[in-house]
């Protein structure tokens, strides 16, 4: 098998390979089939047909959305499924859709609908990530057509944002107890060896456990189902040990985080540095201003005291005739 | 229309109370108005009630879209509560202490909410794309059958308008940019999986029907027994020996024998006036058509 595939993805960020649902699991399989693949952070959809990410490079050509991908790689005889019976495997056929109908909904609102994530969060983040002149706008039609998406998940389209969130929610965590439920006590959902529906499975999952979102109700349910935390972290520390250089990346992008918060908590005194900085700069114009203003006004009054004083010169000569 | 929902809420009766007699399923017309999702829903909510035993009738309005609270058919009107689509329906009625699925462990419950979530998710979609993004379908069958209850320049518009409002859900959930090759190849996956599930089986969990049942039957048996312009999906399911037997085996013994036993002056008591009719109704005409394929 060539080395010649790679597969773009977002970059990875908060200890994950990849910051998206669908990379991460398609990251995850191609660990899972020891599929030689590079992954390059590209995190620019522009020239995806489908305008997302992931797309797997290879030499015939370009795979464009998950399924395609993992269809591709079994076609190449990278298959994690060979040991199941048919029956299982329409199981996993199944419960990708269930976690597709349930959990996938409240992924994206909790992401790219939630006022607040999406303000102090998801757009800034995809902002920094995105290259120069994408960023302007890409960020925006992504937030669109996810906002549409979860709209249409939920059926009609007459709901408030307010009965969507509870509805998603609802489903999600009803979800959530009923993988941690099948997973029990197992390594993965099917035994020893993870399949198809551990990477979709664990692509949701890390991301909802481990992104920093300000506001994620989410995260608490998955860390109350103790499995299913063991599951993400199983599979962070079995499939994507860090390189050396990686360690040093995080290591940097933690610092500048730090740098970052840093930045915040001193911000009261940036605040009274900026406002010190303008009032300077507003007395100096205003001064510039008053000075040369003052001289202005000199002139003019100088005209009118020189008009006065001419009505006077005018004036006082007649007084002293009279 | 809005006071109707909200009714229901505010009276808060509670769901305890007995099963009411003058329970209506509200659909479109049958013969000349349905269309194939929407069909494939109805026939679901009615195997579903007619899996509990319980006694409803059903009444066909030309304007059921609009009357329903969701925008969605069909919808029932059980004692002071108006409540729409399969999954709120079958809620409402395990809090009547009707349940198909008691006898399921809590894993088999989530392996059946899986299934129904694969259904809700392949045939569902495949469906609408069929009815309302294929071109010959559409111009042939849904245009027609849409339009029909209405006078000359809304017997465009509102098709085009419902066509719009299908084609921008199917583009957000990434279907609209498949071709109609895909999305067989996408029914054909979810019909193995199903046929896979039931194996030789009579229902797909254990000896007793449970609401995966009533799913399933609803979307196969409506795609098998209508006639199209294009039948590929029902040739697709047809493929599938296990899931036209299941079907047969379901029409026989939750319409057809509700169909013979029910007392004939009852149905025709129900036929009559304003086209109503009693569950069961032209589900003999759609067996013989069935076996026909």
């Amino acid at each position: 098998m060539s080395g010649g595939k790679c597969l773009r993805i977002w970059s990875g960020d908060w200890d994950l390979p990849s910051v998206d649902y669908n990379c991460l699991a398609a990251m995850a399989y191609c660990k899972f089939t020891e599929t030689p693949v590079t992954f390059q952070g590209t995190n620019n959809p522009f020239w995806s047909k489908t305008g997302g990410l992931p797309v797997l490079k290879h030499e015939g050509g370009s795979e464009y959305n998950l399924t395609d991908i993992i269809n591709f790689l079994r076609k190449q005889g990278r298959n994690a499924e060979f040991g199941l019976s048919k029956k299982q495997n329409a199981d996993i056929l199944a419960y990708t859709s269930l976690i597709e109908e349930k959990l996938l909904p409240a992924l994206l609102y909790c992401q790219w609908v939630d006022t607040k994530n999406l303000d102090d969060f998801t757009r800034p983040w995809y902002f920094k990530a995105m290259p120069f002149p994408f960023r302007y706008y890409l960020p925006a039609s992504l937030e669109k057509s996810m906002d549409d998406k979860v709209r249409s998940m939920c059926g009609c389209g007459t709901l408030t944002n307010a009965d969507i969130e509870k509805k998603v929610y609802r489903e999600a965590r009803e979800c959530l107890n009923q993988l941690s439920n099948k997973l029990g006590t197992f390594d993965f959902f099917y035994g020893k060896n993870p399949t198809y529906l551990d990477a979709v499975i664990f692509g949701y999952l890390a991301v909802l456990y481990k992104t920093p979102l300000p506001n994620n109700p989410l995260k608490h349910h998955i860390q109350s189902c103790d499995n299913l935390v063991r599951f993400i972290n199983r599979i962070l520390h079995r499939f994507f040990q860090l390189t050396p250089e990686e360690t040093t990346e995080q290591e940097r992008k933690e610092s500048e985080r730090q740098q970052e918060k840093q930045d915040i908590s001193d911000f009261p005194h940036k605040k009274r540095n900026m406002i010190i900085s303008a009032l300077v700069a507003l007395s100096a114009m205003v001064g510039y201003a008053l000075l040369s203003g003052l001289v202005q006004i000199e002139i003019t009054e100088t005209n009118g005291e020189g008009i006065n004083n001419d009505y006077e010169d005018d004036f006082e000569p007649d007084e002293d005739e009279d | 229309m809005a006071s109707l929902i909200e009714q229901p809420i505010a009276v808060e009766l509670g769901a305890s109370e007995p099963w009411p007699d003058n329970v209506c399923l509200f659909q479109p017309y049958e013969n000349k108005q349905i269309l194939l999702p929407d069909a494939a829903s109805c026939v679901s909510v009615r195997t579903f009630l007619n899996m509990c035993g319980l006694k409803y009738t059903v009444e066909l309005r030309n304007n059921a879209e609009n009357m329903s609270p969701s925008g969605i058919v069909p919808f029932m009107k059980i004692g002071p509560f108006l409540i729409s689509e399969l999954d709120p329906i079958i809620a409402f009625i395990n809090t009547k202490g009707h349940h198909l699925s008691d006898n399921l462990n809590d894993s088999e419950r989530a392996e059946m909410r899986a299934y129904m979530s694969l259904i809700d998710k392949v045939m569902v979609n495949a469906e609408l794309y069929l009815t309302w993004c294929e071109t010959t379908t559409y111009t042939e069958v849904t245009k027609i059958r849409y339009g029909s209850p209405y006078p000359w320049p809304l017997n465009i518009i509102l098709p085009w308008k419902r066509q719009m409002e299908i084609g921008r859900k199917l583009k957000a959930l990434g279907w609209a940019q498949k071709t109609y090759e895909e999305v067989c190849e996408e029914v054909r996956t979810c019909c193995s999986a199903l046929s896979e599930r039931l194996g030789n089986q009579q229902y797909f969990f254990g000896n007793r029907p449970s609401e995966i049942d009533a799913l399933v039957f609803g979307h196969l048996f409506t795609i098998l027994s209508t006639s199209q312009p294009k039948m590929d999906l029902a040739h697709i399911v047809g493929e599938f020996e296990n899931l036209a037997a299941f079907c047969i085996h379901i029409d026989n013994k939750y319409f057809t024998e509700i169909w013979r036993n029910d007392s004939t002056a009852e149905i025709q008591r129900h036929q009559e006036g304003n086209g109503q009719t009693s569950n069961g109704e032209n589900s003999d005409d759609s067996f013989v058509k069935l076996n026909g394929d």
